[in-house]
């Protein structure tokens, strides 16, 4: 589980000592701290808002998967990638791909952009 | 003809309706939609001047899509060869689909905010995308999705809307924006109907 702290006045934190491990273990050791003591309180609201009509269901979807995640643990990332129709591609990194790895997550974007189906990774 | 008008129709994938006039020649109206850029737009309007298609009317262009169009009629003899079932919803989707689009809307997650996507912004604004970061304040999922909505606004044309974490629900909601074309979701929620990011 990712260690989410109980919320305060409705807002979430993880835990600062855990965050690297669980959030950002591929991100260079000193970005990682600096993202776990700047982190944006998460609001219960975002958390728990409704969506209307998933618009996956209309709109041509990709999925960039990351196989080492321990924030969204990959089988639901499997589970809800499946359920979109998306063109999925796994990936070995964290959940901070974004910032570990920011080629194959562009690369990603690319794709879609031109309209292509994706390749495998 | 055919293969001029076919040609504007792959790139613009546009809405259109075609009537027979009393003279029965053959007019259409082109409508600029939001989805359709203004490049594209202006790459359709060239084609049809340098055919020998005439021109009824044309409007000033609306930066933001709306109130654009022009009217055209082709000659009987251009018209006869000219079928309807061009404008089909389907084709116009698939074309929509194959359209490439260069406008890139980056949404961070929970815990984080949009400086983190810098790495993937440089890659991108260095291959020619146009590239948007939502700074999406994560109080609540309708705030962020009216945020995102008005970021996509902001870009003259269709729109890859991408999302981390938490964002990928900020984007399962506010994709359902016209201008959204297409969807990628990074290690993201991607939550059904009348559903949240934990069920």
């Amino acid at each position: 589980m990712p260690p989410i702290l109980p919320p305060q006045d409705g807002y979430l934190f993880l835990d600062k000592a855990k965050f690297p491990a669980s959030f950002a273990a591929d991100v260079e050791p000193g970005t990682a701290a600096f993202m776990a003591d700047s982190q944006v309180p998460w609001g219960l609201d975002a958390l728990n808002g409704t969506i209307s009509e998933p618009a996956w269901n209309t709109k041509p979807s990709w999925y960039l998967l990351t196989t080492e995640d321990k924030m969204i643990p990959p089988d639901a990332q499997r589970a809800m990638s499946k359920r979109a129709g998306a063109t999925v591609v796994e990936i070995e990194g964290s959940h901070a791909i974004y910032v570990s790895q920011p080629q194959a997550v562009a690369a990603l974007i690319e794709t879609a952009a031109k309209g292509e189906a994706a390749k495998a990774a | 003809m055919r293969h001029i008008l076919g040609r504007a129709i792959v790139l613009s994938v546009m809405d259109a309706s075609a009537t027979h006039d009393q003279r029965n020649s053959f007019s259409f109206r082109l409508s600029k939609q939001n989805f359709v850029d203004t490049s594209t737009w202006e790459q359709i309007i060239r084609i049809l001047e340098e055919s020998s298609i005439q021109a009824l009317e044309s409007a000033n262009p609306d930066w933001l899509g709306r109130n654009f169009s022009h009217q055209y009629r082709i000659n009987e003899r251009y018209g006869k060869d000219y079928q309807l079932s061009n404008f089909t919803n389907r084709r116009e989707s698939q074309m929509k689909d194959r359209i490439a689009v260069k406008n890139i809307v980056l949404v961070h997650g929970g815990f984080v905010d949009g400086s983190g996507w810098e790495g993937v912004y440089k890659i991108l604004k260095r291959d020619g995308y146009t590239v948007a970061i939502v700074q999406n304040p994560t109080i609540s999922l309708a705030d962020d999705v009216a945020v995102t909505r008005r970021t996509i606004a902001n870009q003259d044309g269709p729109v890859i809307l991408v999302g981390h974490s938490y964002g990928g629900a900020v984007i399962t909601e506010a994709g359902n924006d016209p201008k959204v074309a297409r969807l990628v979701y990074v290690a993201a929620f991607a939550p059904d109907r009348a559903s949240q990011c934990l069920r």
